[in-house]
């Protein structure tokens, strides 16, 4: 028989599907200024945040909600190649196909935009850009200097990425958007929400306010950390069910549970 | 999940590792309560061997001032006073009563003696528990006997004052004397126990002794409250 803990762990496997969003009171600010930003004659905005705060479902999450009003397209992941970003970006453009042997004429690519002026409004929402070249990024913004195509640059902000990241942008940016790590309300309302979603409502109930301060203080309120923390617990959980339930307490989540989760990935040290 | 027990492990050593700092604040204070207990116990054991030098102190100085007395011409006065007052005291049953030989003591009167007088004084007081007793006024002869009993076993300088002083006030000069006497055995720099006994004696009609002990004791203390005694014996006013 199936542990009611497995169903618990697989609402937290770490993904970007547009179905696990959750509206938090955080999330809903982003998208909205998000959503802001794009309808504001801006070339290039920038969405800025540390790994796992959020950024790359906000984009997914705006492309699908704006999809059928306006020409948005989402880059998960940058292309190996300057060529292959060009060819992908030439297809979306004229609604082509490149002939694989064939190179993209920037400078016509460039000509081809100005003429879009006025007629088509492009929105390109580019994930992970800080894997894009230097002089990608550069070419990235002559394009945007068209004005028919606006780029969303998502971006990891860590320590050293931090002033790389403002230097380069700085001329070119005209509007930035960073997200936070969560509080410990908004990341206790994820885990509810997240559960309640799967019908989990008795695990969701066993997770107490005690359990959410340590879980907020082991991840810092970063999403992506809550969901491989919270997939370790139930991973325990669910051992414990199957194999000793008699070291398990069915009516609230232990600390016990947590720290163990906790040590497994690190966040405390014995 | 394969390694829950490994983890289970760490788990404990963790939490071993969290609760450390309450482990050794824990046995910061049993340490610490320990040590103020034998610090305590030491100082008792402290006190108890200065009660034991002090007896020691209290002999020696007992048996000097015996010593003293043969060579102090103020203690022969006093001496052959009070032998001269024994010989022909009529209240020797009195005396019988007590079950301490007062023959002896009568020789070192202590009246004079000072500096034996601050050790006899610790020594009885330390020697003797003092036993709480109510102290009143009272005209019934069976609460005197009380208050004599009582005294026989706790030996309390205040009951034997308060007889002295009860005694006195009643126009008994020969148990008031007596009980005088008493009371300064055990507190010898006890001047109010020292004037009942001049008192007495002076009612009894030993006016000369009861002035030359007044004189011998001015000699020594200075006391006003003594000189004003005097002027009073000299003048008949007592």
């Amino acid at each position: 028989m199936k542990s009611r803990y497995t169903a618990a762990k697989n609402v937290f496997v770490d993904s970007v599907d547009i179905d696990d969003y959750i509206e938090l009171n955080s999330s809903i600010s982003a998208y909205n200024q998000l959503q802001h930003s794009m309808n504001k004659p801006l070339k290039m905005i920038l969405l800025f945040g540390r790994p796992g705060t959020g950024k790359s479902i906000l984009l997914n999450r705006i492309q699908e909600k704006l999809k059928h009003k306006k020409e948005i397209y989402y880059f998960d992941t940058p292309a190996p190649s300057e060529k292959e970003f060009f060819q992908k970006l030439f297809k979306l453009l004229t609604q082509k196909d490149l002939p694989s042997n064939a190179e993209v004429n920037f400078s016509a690519l460039i000509d081809f935009c100005k003429n879009l002026r006025g007629k088509r409004e492009i929105i390109l929402l580019l994930d992970e850009a800080q894997m894009y070249s230097t002089e990608m990024m550069e070419k990235i913004r002559l394009l945007s200097d068209t004005r028919a195509v606006k780029f969303v640059v998502s971006l990891h902000k860590t320590e050293d990425e931090d002033l790389i990241a403002k230097e380069h942008f700085q001329s070119r940016i005209w509007e930035v958007i960073e997200l936070k790590n969560a509080t410990k309300e908004d990341q206790a309302a994820y885990i509810h929400k997240k559960l309640l979603k799967k019908n989990l409502f008795e695990i969701a109930n066993s997770i107490r306010d005690k359990n959410m301060k340590l879980i907020h203080k082991c991840t810092k309120g970063n999403y992506r950390e809550c969901n491989k923390l919270l997939f370790t617990i139930f991973e325990i959980c669910e051992y414990y069910d199957e194999n000793e339930p008699s070291k398990i307490d069915y009516s609230h989540v232990s600390q016990k549970i947590i720290e163990m989760a906790a040590l497994k990935l690190g966040y405390i040290h014995v | 999940m394969y390694d829950i027990k490994p983890l289970e492990d760490d788990w404990k050593k963790y939490k071993l590792k969290k609760r450390k700092p309450f482990y050794v604040l824990i046995l910061i204070v049993f340490f610490s309560s320990i040590f103020i207990y034998i610090s305590l116990l030491d100082s008792t054991k402290g006190f108890k061997i200065f009660d034991e030098f002090s007896k020691k102190i209290d002999n020696l100085s007992k048996f000097n001032s015996m010593q003293s007395t043969s060579y102090s011409k103020s203690s022969i006065l006093i001496n052959s006073s009070l032998h001269h007052l024994e010989l022909h005291d009529p209240a020797k049953t009195i005396k019988e009563e007590s079950s301490d030989s007062s023959s002896e003591l009568l020789v070192d009167i202590p009246i004079l003696d000072i500096e034996k007088d601050t050790l006899l004084e610790s020594k009885v007081s330390k020697r003797k528990g003092k036993v709480h007793l109510d102290i009143f006024e009272t005209t019934s002869v069976t609460a005197y006997k009380d208050v004599e009993r009582r005294f026989r076993q706790s030996g309390d300088i205040d009951d034997a004052l308060f007889l002295a002083k009860s005694y006195y006030k009643k126009g008994d000069y020969e148990k008031s004397r007596y009980w005088a006497f008493e009371a300064n055995k055990l507190n010898s720099s006890s001047e109010e126990s020292f004037f009942i006994f001049v008192k007495s004696k002076a009612k009894l009609g030993n006016i000369n002794e009861a002035i030359s002990l007044l004189n011998t004791y001015l000699k020594r203390t200075n006391s006003h409250e003594a000189r004003t005694l005097l002027n009073e014996l000299k003048n008949g006013k007592i």
